[in-house]
């Protein structure tokens, strides 16, 4: 028995450690360091219905503890991806989560409708919640309704997961994630990037091109913890909880508030490997706790 | 690290064992470096630092970076010492293509981005080609390569902001004297790497001289290896590329000078 292995709907996963969108590319680029098979789930790039450019330089500031970027989206389009990225991801990783995006619901629905005629894609992870993009993007996780109605446009077109990424971007991240629930989500995932800025003193200029862009990264753990513990606790669907986590023992909290499975993101660049030196960790955690399974310890927090 | 000294004012090559890089890293290649050594929760900064692959060793295994304490990142490398034990990532990026012919070539190198051309220059000797090398920083205290430059085969030509050494004023005032010259009948090939401004001057002088030269960029890059395409790059006018951006870390950090923006 693999006491990492769990379930989010009729899905199986190895382990509970999946790379977060944006994070990773489409797997090609970090497969000489990793391999792709060992993480729980590969969460793509976003993918839109036609490509997209994304935001000019500079689009990076390194702050202490956490990383700004205002990307915007860049992905090759879901036509692109089919043919160019999608047969490599199939050949060499285990789960293939989609993360999609766009400007109007109409694109979500385009996208995921091209890709229920693909093979070898367990689900969609809605990017209801990317703060880099004027049009879309945020605005279909900041109102329940919004939330409840694009959910379940897309719930209509498919058996696979349907995931809705949620911001930390609001005051009650519970009431988002009780309409995914109702509106027939498997799963939620959060926390997307916190809004952020950074300043140059010397030029007097922003250090984003879009002046305001997505917060990441250890800074940001806090801030997660507390939305997922929110969230955790307001529905009974799988918590996907990511936000600044690096090492087994972040991911060790992320489960005890509630999470049933975690999402690696700014680590990766400073190390591909972050998610399956997180799997391990946690594996030898159970085994130190006696546990017999990571479920045993979802929720487990002691007040 | 085997080691890591100061070579000029404020300036330090780090020698480094890494056999697998030394092996098979190309002149203008990069690698992403974890400046610290603390434990991953304790990582501050978080993100890998990139320097230009300065010069390899290919039988011991050894390779050297140049580096200057710019910001907390590269601060970090002072407090090395030899036998510390870093987490580097590489080799990483296109680097610089090799002319086919014996042609006039000439290095221009900006402040830190002497930093591959020592290599560069190493493989340019091992097939026979002689070079000039257009080294420009802002003052005599912060000059290295010239004597490294000149043991390749080298010859050298030093500009300085202040005129402590050399032509008083900018490198790209050597580079348009050489560009005056004229060519073997091969024609001539330009590489450079230094500030976006000076790569721009240089792009600007080629073209003027029907040249394309080769331009490495010192871009702030995030993975390194195009997961987080952060460091984008405009293309030039009328250049056509997927998705709009250059990514720095895998479309370069080497471009040819009419491909890019120098905004």
């Amino acid at each position: 028995m693999n006491p990492l292995q769990i379930h989010i709907g009729r899905v199986e996963f190895a382990t509970p450690v999946f790379v977060a969108s944006g994070t990773f590319g489409y797997g090609q680029e970090a497969a000489e360091l990793v391999d792709l098979r060992t993480i729980g789930a590969i969460v793509t790039k976003s993918i839109g219905a036609t490509p997209r450019a994304g935001n000019p330089p500079p689009r990076l500031c390194e702050t202490p503890a956490g990383l700004l970027n205002s990307i915007g989206l860049q992905n090759v389009g879901v036509h692109s991806f089919v043919t160019e990225k999608l047969p490599f991801l199939r050949a060499h990783a285990g789960v293939i989560i989609v993360n999609v995006a766009g400007r109007t619901l109409e694109e979500y629905q385009e996208v995921v409708t091209v890709l229920e005629e693909q093979e070898g894609i367990a689900g969609y992870e809605l990017n209801f919640s990317c703060p880099n993009v004027k049009e879309g993007g945020l605005e279909f996780s900041q109102k329940p309704a919004v939330t409840a109605a694009a959910t379940a446009a897309i719930r209509r077109l498919t058996q696979r997961l349907v995931i809705p990424k949620l911001t930390p971007n609001v005051t009650r991240v519970s009431e988002i994630a009780q309409a995914a629930e109702a509106a027939g989500a498997d799963a939620v995932s959060l926390i997307n990037t916190v809004t952020g800025m950074a300043v140059d003193i010397e030029t007097w200029r922003p250090r984003l091109n879009t002046v305001v862009g997505g917060y990441s990264g250890p800074a940001i753990k806090p801030i997660a913890l507390a939305k997922v513990y929110e969230a955790a606790n307001a529905v009974r669907i799988p918590v996907i909880g990511m936000g600044g986590i690096r090492t087994w023992q972040d991911a060790v909290e992320f489960f005890l508030v509630g999470a049933t499975a975690v999402q690696i993101g700014t680590a990766n660049f400073v190390d591909p490997r972050s998610a399956v030196q997180v799997a391990e960790g946690l594996r030898a955690y159970l085994a130190a706790k006696g546990l017999g399974s990571i479920a045993a310890l979802r929720g487990r927090l002691q007040r | 690290m085997i080691a890591n000294h100061e070579v000029a004012r404020g300036i330090f090559l780090m020698r480094l064992h890494a056999p697998a890089i030394a092996a098979v890293v190309q002149p203008g290649q990069f690698v992403n470096i974890q400046t610290q050594t603390r434990p991953v929760e304790q990582l501050i900064p978080l993100l890998r630092r990139p320097f230009s692959v300065c010069q390899v060793d290919r039988q011991q295994g050894h390779f050297t970076i140049l580096w200057k304490a710019i910001g907390p990142g590269t601060r970090l490398l002072a407090s090395h010492r030899a036998g510390t034990v870093l987490s580097v990532l590489g080799p990483l990026g296109r680097g610089f293509r090799l002319p086919e012919h014996a042609s006039s070539i000439a290095l221009v190198a900006g402040g830190l981005g002497i930093a591959p051309m020592p290599m560069l220059a190493a493989a340019l000797q091992q097939r026979g080609f002689s070079f000039e090398a257009l080294i420009g920083c802002r003052t005599a205290a912060e000059l290295w390569g010239a004597e490294e430059l000149q043991r390749l085969g080298g010859r050298v030509a030093v500009a300085t902001d202040d005129g402590s050494a050399g032509h008083h004023g900018f490198v790209t005032a050597l580079l348009q004297h050489w560009l005056a010259q004229p060519a073997t009948a091969t024609g001539r090939q330009v590489y450079a790497c230094g500030p976006m401004a000076m790569l721009a001057a240089v792009a600007e002088r080629c073209r003027a001289a029907n040249l394309v030269a080769q331009v490495a960029v010192e871009t702030i890059m995030g993975c390194g290896f195009g997961i987080c395409m952060g460091c984008n790059l405009e293309p030039a006018q009328g250049v056509q590329q997927f998705g709009r951006y250059w990514l720095a870390c895998l479309d370069g950090p080497v471009f040819d000078s009419d491909r890019i923006r120098y905004s």
